[in-house]
């Protein structure tokens, strides 16, 4: 069916779990996810070999905020914790809902879900000067205590009340690489690097420990892929690719473009920080070895992987960067009939 | 130290009192305290020269309770069962997997460890069906039988390449349709025999169940050495007539003994003397038969000449 099958690594942001508005339910979620991996699977069904690193925003948030209401009667845990929970809870949704595509379009291959984490570099500035938001507001009596109590940096937030802010280090390496490998080698789709992974510090005497950051799940996913040595980082959001002047005048949408010119557009600040800042960085980073950085929309995340969608960046060594993704198209018989997502009924 | 292709593979099955010290709350500190305990003896066992996968029951019936709460505390809503118990993978997962790396570091072995999340198909049909939840309205008490845990050959796959796995035996319960299709189920499966199904399908070579208690002080008369050799059919015997303690779970004993089928080796022993008993000096060790554990001038062997291994 494929004249190239590529090695993917699809960043999936965490719109397609929890979109905006949303209260966050599980049957909303489920419904999400259905939706987001019925597109993937038709990736993998193409020939790809996929690797799926998602987001973990809302769902970590969630958490936390429940772990607030609860603190009296529940033991909270740690936010790297919490991480590693929001990884098993979307990752078994993942996980299942792919199982199901993949066997409606008849291409069966094993699905498994890592529990990542992700060196960070304790010397990053990002620890210096804590930005990223995390979990529920308090009023400044509580926030000043969470501050002497427990070492939390809080933030006032725009009128609305305060928040522990974290640190955003950039990943340096993912600690389950070799078993990462050892499964996409033997062909099995492979659900990891949960919300940038686990960001963990390494000792001096090489022993790990978690540690309170958010780490940029495109970054990560970017250094996925290099480690890999993946043909393609796919980043899908909710918007059809990245844009110049987006939402101005002289919008235009970008299409192909080198890393040159690329790096020409963020310097000339025409990517937002925080929103697709990081995915044309994340981009950028494979496509300066040599690779291919695709952002497009989830729904056509196939037709962005076959070219036809998408913003892809390219390194300028890569003269047809196309012809590796080049490929028949596959029949998509999951577009006219649905499948039942899993763990949709509950006995 | 690497370990040597062909070392017997054993599944590891931590009882949920080695993690949360049979409390309904474990603070962050003491489930940190008990996991580090835990991964330090399960590292022991790799530096022995076994490939380990290790399960552990993620979330006590209690703390799902508490999970609903603070969800209706926090006026968010409440996820399923069985989204909670992925959740729990996570959790311990990530710090068990954790401890284990780290103590193997210290150890000076280089083999990696992995925590995944699995999914267990049950029956929807077996017995459990009939047993409706009373006791509460959110957490079902049906506890239903592992039919196959659907991850089984990727865990084969990890831990015959020397990966230590570490994996959820009360794991996320799904169902199959007559499609072949998986749906997620609120329901409990018993993380004994999940134990036992998976040590089966990553072809075990025994199934180390640990405990917080040492179980050779709760077998009745004639009392038991430690490390002796029980059959799997005086096992049977002695289940059919009451006399193991009621302080060993029967579905602990019930998934030893099918587990121990010919030259299989199930091993019940507390957490501390875990390297001991898989060397044949403590706790109860289960065999198919005698002989596939005789050693050529007819005395007991130890289950698994485990020094043997280690390279």
């Amino acid at each position: 069916m494929t004249a190239s099958p590529s090695t993917i690594v699809v960043a999936l942001g965490g719109n397609a779990i929890l979109q905006p508005g949303q209260l966050g339910t599980f049957e909303e979620q489920l419904l999400n996810v259905n939706e987001a991996t019925r597109r993937i699977a038709r990736l993998a069904a193409a020939g790809h070999q996929v690797i799926v690193v998602h987001g973990n925003g809302p769902q970590v948030g969630n958490i936390l905020i429940q772990q607030a209401a609860a603190e009296a009667s529940v033991a909270p845990m740690p936010m790297d914790v919490a991480g590693a929970m929001s990884q098993g809870q979307i990752g078994f949704l993942l996980a299942s809902c792919l199982e199901n595509h993949l066997r409606r379009l008849r291409h069966e291959v094993p699905v498994a879900c890592l529990v990542t984490e992700t060196i960070v570099d304790p010397d990053d500035p990002g620890f210096e000067n804590p930005t990223k938001p995390v979990g529920p507001f308090y009023d400044q009596t509580r926030a000043k205590q969470l501050m002497l109590e427990a070492g939390y940096a809080m933030r006032e937030d725009a009128g609305r009340g305060w928040r522990r802010v974290v640190p955003s280090p950039q990943p340096v390496a993912i600690v389950q690489l070799p078993s990462i490998e050892r499964l996409v080698a033997a062909g099995t789709l492979v659900v990891c690097v949960g919300g940038g992974g686990i960001p963990t510090l390494r000792a001096r005497d090489g022993s790990l420990s978690g540690t309170a950051a958010v780490i940029d799940k495109d970054l990560a996913a970017a250094r996925l892929a290099l480690d890999l040595d993946a043909d393609v980082l796919l980043i899908l959001t909710d918007v059809a690719g990245a844009f110049i002047d987006y939402r101005g005048p002289d919008e235009r949408a970008l299409q192909q473009v080198t890393v040159e010119e690329m790096e020409t557009y963020v310097a000339q600040g025409h990517f937002k920080a925080g929103s697709m800042g990081p995915k044309v960085e994340a981009a950028l980073r494979v496509a300066r070895k040599g690779k291919t950085g695709i952002i497009a929309s989830l729904t056509e995340a196939l037709e962005a992987a076959e070219g036809r969608a998408g913003t892809r960046i390219v390194g300028a060594e890569c003269a047809d960067p196309e012809a590796a993704l080049r490929h028949d198209r596959p029949a998509d018989s999951s577009a006219t009939e649905p499948i039942r997502p899993g763990g949709q009924s509950w006995a | 130290m690497r370990i040597r292709h062909g070392a017997p593979v054993i599944v590891v099955s931590l009882d949920e009192d080695l993690v949360f010290d049979g409390r309904a709350q474990c603070s962050f500190n003491d489930l940190l305290v008990n996991l580090t305990g835990a991964g330090r003896d399960i590292a022991r066992l790799v530096q022995a020269g076994c490939r380990v996968v290790v399960t552990y029951e993620p979330v006590p019936r209690s703390t799902l309770e508490c999970a609903c709460e603070s969800a209706e505390l926090a006026s968010s809503p409440r996820a399923p069962f069985d989204a909670i118990q992925a959740r729990g993978q996570g959790l311990i997962g990530y710090l068990l997997a954790q401890s284990i790396r780290n103590h193997l570091r210290r150890l000076k072995i280089k083999t990696h460890v992995c925590a995944m999340t699995v999914q267990v198909q049950v029956q929807t049909a077996d017995a459990g069906c009939a047993v409706c939840s009373e006791q509460s309205a959110s957490i079902p008490s049906v506890v239903r039988e592992p039919v196959n845990v659907v991850e089984g050959p990727i865990v084969r796959n990890l831990v015959a390449g020397g990966t230590v796995v570490v994996c959820g035996s009360s794991a996320v319960a799904v169902r199959m349709d007559a499609d072949g299709y998986l749906s997620g189920i609120e329901t409990a499966v018993d993380p004994d025999s999940t134990a036992a199904r998976l040590a089966t399908q990553v072809r075990a070579k025994a199934l180390l169940m640990l405990d917080a208690i040492d179980p050779t002080r709760l077998v009745d008369t004639p009392p038991r050495r430690s490390g002796e050799l029980m059959t799997s059919a005086e096992a049977t015997t002695r289940l059919a007539q009451g006399r193991f303690s009621p302080d060993i779970k029967r579905s602990k004993l019930v998934a030893a003994l099918r587990f121990a089928q010919g030259d299989k080796v199930s091993i019940l022993a507390p957490l501390a003397n875990a390297w001991e008993a898989m060397a044949g000096g403590a706790g109860i060790c289960i065999v198919g038969t005698e002989s596939s554990v005789l050693s050529s001038s007819g005395s007991p062997a130890m289950p698994l000449p485990l020094t043997a291994f280690a390279v």
